[in-house]
Formats: C-alpha cells, sequence, structure tokens
C-alpha cells in the first residue's frame, strides 16, 4: 500500500527523497520504495523519518482506524 | 538543507535484500540435505556427512533470520501480525495461535512415527507405554494407539514451549522495544 502520508509529509517540508534519504541514512531508492509501498522499513527507520519530517509515527506510519469498526 | 555525503555501506533495504537471498539459499541447502539423510537412512540406515550439513544450514538459516528480524510484532501461522496487548481478547487470539501451531507440530510427529512403524524403521513395542497398557493388542490398534499417545505428548509440550517463549519472550520483548523507542521519540 502506498504511503501518501509520508510523501505529503516530506514535500511540505520542500525536501526531495534524496535530501531525506541522506538526512535518514538511507538511499533514494528507499525512500522511494516506502512511498510507493514496496518496502516496509524498520522501526528504527520509520521513527527516524520521523524526526525529519516532524511528524510523529502514527502519523506516518501507522493504518488509520476504521472508527466503525471498532464500536 | 545542506547536502551530506552519500551512504558508502548498503542501506537496510539492501542488506535486507542480500540477506533474504542468504536466508532462502540456507533453507533451500538445509531441504535438500534433509531428503539426502533420509535417502540414506532407509537405504543404509546409516547418518554421513548429511547431518553435520543440516546443523550448519539450520544455523545459517538461524542466524539469518535474527540479522534480518526487525522489531515486528509476533506473528501467527498465517504470517499475519498477533496483538500484544494484555487485554484477555489479545490473550486469547495468541493462544488459540499457539494451540493451532501446537496441532500440526503434534500431527507431524503422530504421522513420522506412523510412517516409521508402517515401513518398519520402528518396532511399535519399542513404544512401552503402549505395549504395557494394551498387551493384546495387534500390530494396527498399537500403531493408532501409538499415534494418539505421541500426538497428545507432542501438543502439551508444544504448546507449553510456544507459550512460555511467545508469551515470556517475543511479546514482552516486542512491547519492551517499542516502549523504549516511543520514549526515545519523546524526548
Amino acid at each position: 500500500m502506498k504511503n501518501k502520508r509520508l510523501k505529503i509529509a516530506r514535500i511540505e517540508r520542500d525536501l526531495s527523497q534524496e535530501d531525506l534519504a541522506n538526512a535518514v541514512g538511507v538511499t533514494r531508492q528507499t525512500i522511494g520504495a516506502i512511498e510507493n509501498g514496496s518496502y516496509n522499513p524498520t522501526l528504527k527507520l520509520c521513527i527516524a523519518i520521523c524526526r525529519a519530517t516532524g511528524k510523529t509515527l502514527n502519523d506516518l506510519f501507522w493504518e488509520e482506524i476504521d472508527h466503525e469498526e471498532t464500536t | 538543507m545542506k547536502k551530506q555525503p552519500k551512504p558508502t555501506v548498503m542501506d537496510e533495504r539492501q542488506l535486507q535484500i542480500n540477506g533474504k537471498a542468504l536466508h532462502w539459499a540456507s533453507a533451500f541447502l538445509a531441504l535438500c540435505v534433509l531428503a539426502s539423510l533420509i535417502y540414506d537412512i532407509v537405504h543404509t540406515g546409516q547418518a554421513g556427512w548429511e547431518l553435520f550439513a543440516l546443523v550448519g544450514a539450520c544455523a545459517v538459516f538461524a542466524i539469518a533470520s535474527r540479522k534480518l528480524g526487525d522489531i515486528q510484532p509476533p506473528k501467527d501461522w498465517r504470517g499475519n501480525p498477533m496483538p500484544t496487548g494484555n487485554e484477555p481478547k489479545e490473550r486469547a487470539i495468541r493462544k488459540k495461535n499457539y494451540a493451532t501451531e501446537s496441532i500440526f507440530y503434534a500431527a507431524a510427529s503422530a504421522i513420522m512415527d506412523v510412517l516409521l512403524i508402517t515401513f518398519g524403521m520402528q518396532d511399535v513395542t519399542d513404544y512401552d507405554l503402549t505395549a504395557t497398557l494394551f498387551p493384546g493388542f495387534t500390530k494396527l490398534p498399537l500403531t493408532i494407539l501409538t499415534a494418539v499417545i505421541v500426538f497428545a505428548v507432542a501438543f502439551l509440550i508444544s504448546y507449553g514451549v510456544e507459550y512460555l517463549y511467545g508469551e515470556k519472550v517475543k511479546v514482552k520483548k516486542y512491547n519492551q522495544m517499542v516502549a523504549a523507542l516511543e520514549a526515545e521519540e519523546e524526548e
């Protein structure tokens, strides 16, 4: 599943994929793979990306819970 | 933003790709060696170099699994993440998975014993418990009873091990790591 929230957060900070990749210590291809949903990052990388984009894990990575299902 | 130098070592995705290749190669090797081992045992009754090779391949597989392992929630037998909370409902889901995996293990153990007895590699009277409890029984009923007892014992042992390892190691470790990372994030 594509991670559109990550892409939006990256763009909000005016970061290219390469900028974000350099900030968190991975390759540009890895950031691209995360955004298009073909790679599932480790928790440590998730946290590093959150720090670089100023967001939280809930904002970028955890799936949104359908509240209708929980009631 | 200041451009940082590109990483000169493989990043985690590249390491994972290579690690997975090693992972599956060692699994395939282990299967081939196991097949050769079974063939030798059936035809000559002896095991040779295959035993060491099998142990080595399994060790490589285990090490690769550990290296590849990320902080992921424990998974059920289908590979789906399991809940890691302490609510009764979440514990019940995990216990059900432990029982399911134990049933698979117990069934495999019972089937293996039946095959060994059927192909004459093991004498059903070697199982003292069934031979003692049912002295007048012929081979077939004894074999069935042996399979049932092996299934029950294997299930109990497997469930005990799965429960202890799952609850006291995997779930506990995962929850501790997530709590530590979240605390670090808040700082």
